[in-house]
């Protein structure tokens, strides 16, 4: 990795962009909301992807950002305000107090059920995770109202009861820890201790309802294999990730513009990894995302690499989902699957799959990021560096669906993350396969899916 | 005026190279002023021999005492003040002009705007759901209290340098050859600063090159030279491939390009043999590859923003 080449390699794009007549050039017409300055996308997202495979630290990318900025805004606006680029970063999240227990995953499958004289719903419990975070049941919710069939908020959870094998009376504490709605993680208060055999969770009016914690799932053993991937090309395939799961959230044949401001300035961002020697000129992965452009019809890309005709089986099972007649088969019904299974922990990070739960069409699944959790870093490609893996699932008819980061929340040196599975499942799968690509490593498990569903 | 060690009325003093034969880099400029909204009226900043000068306060020093217990600065005096503090920011390079016909449109009512954009408290929201309330607010007060900061430091460097920038033209290179000049004979070989010398000379010299040469500034490849001797500069390749590859010390950015020297006639001046102003000796390349030759320069006085316009 050169780092001396990837930040002189900014910093000439940057200066590149400055002799660009038409990022001088005011708007004709400027609404007062609008941006003083529009950087340069290739320039934003080179900057992303040379700090994502660590070729540029934070700092000095946003300090060259934060310069450009000003120096286009100083050519663009006479007696206007300047934009103003804080440069704030996110602190790391704090360390949780050590523990001497290990951590505890356990499926669950229940659904309590509850209702007053207003408000009908259930809550579904996917999971039971104990960790140096605390204990929390992983849930999803359904509310309506009576009255008028609508949707309601969180269920009345301070109303409902909960108590352990040995007596022990809890509270529960709703915290979405920006899981997507209606998940959320219902935190045990106080901490029970780590053997507890079993809670009962007791909804106003209704049965105990028993959560067995000494249940083990039998999960087969997840294989660990080798990857010999630079830097640049598992950067890369994460955008890859990211294109296929823009194709489904975004048509482009309803809505181009997410797909196309994407695939805008790759080239860039390929060029940039060269310099920092991150990519070597020989790698077929920028040729692959060439072809995933052309195939998705995301034009501008920019990559000067011929177009690979050989794609990854994920990538063409996506593909030819997205070219099929009718790609958008009527997705699975409401519900959720319990599951509880951590994966092997691999460049210091572990993944725990919590649940999954399909609801209005999408389809999410619930986990647990552990371990080394680098600073959060948002990026022009909505992508986060804080979640350095790519993560797909293939169901049990053989399709792969790209999991996606959207949600996640940091506390204690752990991450509650949530994935969206693009395209969303078609039917209840009885398994599912996890892969979770590390740049050095990757992780597939199998894992046996037990559907709940509302009565 | 003294203050910061300087004598009469200097602030920020460039650096001088006294083993330097012939001089400190700005011996090829010439002195500059303009005038700057100071209270209710306008106020004269010159600036001479690689240092600001504030004529209209002869006691600046007394008036960072004042302004100290609670009175009102100077605008002169913050603006030289703003000028010391960045006299080695690499960023003046990156912000500042790229030559005579890079306008930068910044005037004292944007300084105003952005000094008067000052960022505000914000309240906190705390969330107040499940995590325990003592820790996560101490958590949330200090991100916040950082995040606040952060903010007014980026504010007072934001404004810093509008108001350099505002002093026009003729004060923004001689920031810059200050800048530079204080980069250009580091002994560690410029260890962290490079890709910002890179790119503050390429950007530069792109824009001259194409005076020169009618070459596309894409094309133009900039290194950084070390050792002795000027440097080199070849063209190679056709069409797209065509590139023009300079290697230059840092130096060259203060001595020649913010003395107005970078192109004289016909030629890219590469070094300045003796320095001096209005008459000079530089090393003048008539084209890639040619050798050095010497020429005896003369500034002429319609030079824009108070850089000489130059001619053989």
């Amino acid at each position: 990795m050169n780092r001396e080449r990837a930040e002189i390699f900014l910093r000439l794009l940057a200066e590149a962009g400055l002799r660009d007549p038409a990022l001088r050039r005011p708007p004709a017409i400027r609404s007062p909301d609008a941006p003083f300055v529009v950087m340069p996308v290739a320039l934003a997202q080179a900057a992303w992807a040379l700090t994502a495979v660590g070729a540029l630290d934070p700092e000095t990318a946003e300090a060259v950002l934060a310069d450009a900025e000003l120096a286009l805004a100083a050519r663009r606006f006479a007696s206007a305000r300047l934009p103003f680029r804080s440069g704030q970063r996110t602190p790391p999240a704090s360390a949780a107090e050590p523990r001497d227990a290990p951590d505890r995953y356990v499926p669950a499958g229940l659904m309590i059920l509850f209702h007053d004289q207003t408000v009908s719903g259930e809550l579904d419990l996917m999971s039971y995770a104990h960790t140096a975070a605390g204990a929390r049941l992983v849930a999803a919710w359904q509310t309506r109202d009576l009255l008028t069939s609508r949707r309601r908020g969180p269920p009345p959870i301070d109303e409902f009861t909960v108590t352990d094998d040995r007596g022990n009376r809890y509270d529960l504490l709703l915290d979405p820890k920006g899981r997507s709605h209606p998940t959320c993680d219902l935190q045990l208060r106080p901490d029970p201790p780590p053997d507890i055999r079993w809670l009962e969770v007791t909804a106003p009016g209704e049965k105990a309802v028993r959560v067995d914690l000494e249940g083990r799932a039998d999960l087969p053993a997840p294989v660990v294999s080798d990857r010999d991937l630079s830097a640049g090309e598992h950067l890369l395939n994460r955008i890859a990730d990211r294109l296929l799961a823009m194709v489904a959230e975004f048509p482009p044949q309803v809505t181009p513009g997410p797909l196309a401001n994407l695939a805008a300035g790759l080239g860039v961002t390929v060029a940039a990894l060269e310099a920092a020697e991150v990519l070597s000129p020989f790698s077929p992965v920028p040729g692959q995302l060439a072809t995933l452009c052309a195939s998705l019809g995301a034009r501008g890309h920019g990559i000067a690499a011929a177009p690979a005709p050989d794609l990854p089986e994920p990538w063409l099972s996506m593909l030819s989902h997205y070219h099929r007649r009718k790609p958008d088969t009527a997705p699975a019904g409401d519900g959720f699957a319990a599951v509880a299974a951590a994966l092997p922990e691999l460049d210091g990070l572990r993944l725990v799959l919590l649940g999954l739960h399909h609801c209005d069409g999408d389809t999410w699944m619930n986990t647990l990021a552990c371990g080394q959790l680098p600073a959060r870093q948002p990026g022009p490609l909505r992508m986060d560096k804080a979640f350095p893996l790519s993560v797909w699932v293939r169901d049990d008819a053989g399709r792969w669906h790209v999991a996606r980061p959207v949600s996640w929340s940091e506390h204690a040196g752990e991450a509650t993350l949530t994935l969206r599975l693009a395209p969303p499942l078609t039917r209840p799968s009885d398994w599912i396969e996890v892969r979770a690509a590390w740049q050095s490593a990757e992780v597939r498990a199998t894992v046996p899916l037990r559907w709940g569903y509302p009565p | 005026m003294s203050l910061a060690g300087g004598s009469g009325g200097l602030w920020g003093s460039s650096p001088r190279d006294d083993s330097a034969q012939y001089g400190p880099w700005f011996t090829c400029l010439p002195s500059c002023e303009t005038d700057v909204p100071c209270g209710a009226g306008r106020h004269t900043v010159g600036w001479e021999a690689g240092s600001l000068r504030l004529p209209s306060h002869p006691d600046a020093e007394g008036e960072l005492v004042l302004a100290a217990l609670g009175g009102e600065k100077a605008r002169c005096v913050e603006l030289a003040e703003a000028w010391a503090r960045h006299a080695g920011d690499l960023s003046v390079l990156a912000v500042g002009p790229r030559g005579p016909a890079d306008e930068i449109a910044v005037g004292w009512d944007d300084v105003v705007a952005a000094a008067q954009d000052v960022p505000g408290p914000r309240r906190i929201r705390v969330p107040g759901l499940a995590s325990p309330p003592g820790p996560t607010l101490a958590r949330v007060s200090a991100r916040h209290r950082q995040m606040q900061e952060e903010m007014l430091a980026a504010h007072r460097r934001r404004t810093d340098m509008l108001s350099l920038l505002a002093l026009g033209y003729g004060f923004q290179v001689r920031l810059i050859g200050q800048v530079a000049a204080a980069h250009a004979d580091r002994p560690d070989g410029g260890e962290g600063v490079r890709p910002a010398l890179v790119a503050a000379i390429a950007g530069r010299l792109a824009l001259v090159a194409e005076a020169w040469l009618g070459i596309d500034p894409d094309q133009v490849e900039v290194s950084l030279h070390h050792g002795p001797g000027w440097g080199s500069a070849e063209l190679a390749g056709r069409g797209q491939d065509r590139r023009l590859r300079v290697s230059l010390p840092a130096g060259w950015l203060a001595s020649v390009w913010a003395c107005g020297l970078a192109r004289v006639g016909r030629h890219l001046v590469v070094a300045v043999e003796r320095p001096g102003w209005p008459d000079a000796r530089v090393l003048g390349l008539r084209a890639p590859g040619a050798e050095p030759e010497p020429l005896d320069v003369h500034a002429g006085p319609d030079g824009p923003g108070h850089v000489p316009h130059w001619s053989v």
